[in-house]
């Protein structure tokens, strides 16, 4: 198996764990993992992108009230629970954009037919999400989406896959790499909910 | 031959991508009812109808689906099931509707044609399965909900079509 492969079914393996995460910690600690994977690759982090997503995204659901009242804003109740749905939205997000980067590390070589059009989805959305960041006006959207289509296009050479036959076999260090990543991914999802609840329980008495 | 089958290959990817990217984008965004949403994600499919074959389409669609349902979280639960009815149903009808009418109907009319056959699908599966007679108390916001959304969503695949370089770029590629 060719290393890109490996990566692109580890990367396919963290997805039931990520969906699976009904905890905020537990999604914060995956998208934690997921992030330092990508940097580890070589992608670059920006946290204020990140942030303004995190903010964003929680406050827009402070406008469904639901769950224990925090406080008010100009009369508007903010709720926990609206803010931690909104939260795990946005985490579930990042955790997905940065699995994307980690997956298309190195362009995915996956045998087939089939191979060759996921390997083409990864691509093409791996780089819609890269120009959206680095396009500095999101209005008017039908400019928008349309400027990102443009430029995702133009790279459709480079978007060709190479043949999986000329790639060597990923090593025994890269094999225990995904190995130990998904230890770890499916520990969380295991021990995330009964921890909390141990918490919770110590917290009240 | 083998160079038209690597262009569509390129563009039913493109446009799966699109597809989950704009699912993404509307996810974000939060809903005052439950089933109410724009539908962005279907974008795509009516932007693909006249360039891609009818298996290329039906390919994109479960794309979409899967796609769809990895952002949103509903892979692994009952909710894929009423957003793969909705999806194939709306995709049927839309594709029947642009081969059968042609340009007798404008991108408005294929958009409400899908939305509402998405729905019916959803209500369907809603009936036998999960609510029962409870259905048909949702049954009229959830159609008008869905007539809306459709007619703005059609009107911007219009809008778009229109001013779009991308998409006149793609003429020589057109079915």
């Amino acid at each position: 198996m060719n290393p890109s492969l490996l990566r692109v079914l580890t990367g396919a393996a963290v997805i039931p764990a990520i969906i699976l995460m009904n905890h905020l910690a537990g999604t914060f600690a995956l998208t934690v993992i997921l992030i330092l994977l990508a940097v580890k690759e070589g992608r670059r982090f920006r946290p204020l992108p990140n942030i303004i997503l995190l903010t964003t995204v929680s406050a827009a659901h402070t406008l469904q009230p639901y769950g224990r009242y925090l406080f008010s804003i100009l009369g508007h109740p903010v709720t926990l629970g609206s803010l931690a749905i909104g939260a795990h939205k946005a985490l579930l997000l990042i955790s997905f954009i940065y699995l994307s980067h980690y997956i298309m590390a190195s362009k995915p070589v996956i045998p087939g037919r089939l191979g060759s059009l996921l390997s083409l989805q990864f691509y093409y959305l791996d780089r819609l999400t890269s120009e959206w960041k680095s396009i500095p006006h999101k209005r008017p959207y039908l400019a928008v989406i349309d400027a990102l289509l443009v430029r995702v296009s133009d790279q459709e050479e480079a978007a060709i896959p190479s043949n999986a036959a000329d790639i060597p076999p990923a090593s025994a260090r890269q094999w225990q790499w995904s190995i130990g990543l998904l230890v770890i991914v499916y520990s969380i999802l295991l021990f995330s909910t009964p921890v909390s609840e141990m918490i919770t329980r110590a917290v009240s008495g | 031959m083998t160079r038209r089958s690597d262009i569509d290959i390129h563009l039913v990817a493109l446009l799966s991508a699109v597809a989950i990217f704009l699912s993404s984008i509307e996810y974000m965004i939060p809903k005052p009812i439950p089933f109410m949403r724009l539908g962005i994600a279907n974008l795509p499919l009516i932007l693909a109808l006249g360039m891609l074959t009818w298996r290329e389409y039906f390919l994109l669609a479960v794309l979409k689906i899967v796609g769809q349902g990895i952002i949103t979280g509903s892979l692994f639960s009952y909710i894929i099931l009423f957003s793969s009815v909705g999806t194939i149903m709306s995709a049927v009808a839309m594709f029947a509707t642009y081969i059968i009418l042609k340009k007798q109907v404008s991108r408005i009319g294929i958009s409400v044609m899908g939305g509402l056959f998405s729905s019916l699908g959803q209500l369907l599966i809603s009936r036998i399965l999960f609510f029962r007679e409870a259905t048909y108390v949702i049954a009229p916001l959830f159609l008008f909900s869905a007539l809306i959304s459709s007619v703005i969503l059609g009107v911007f695949s219009e809008l778009f079509i229109k001013r779009s370089t991308w998409y006149a770029s793609q003429g020589e590629k057109r079915i």
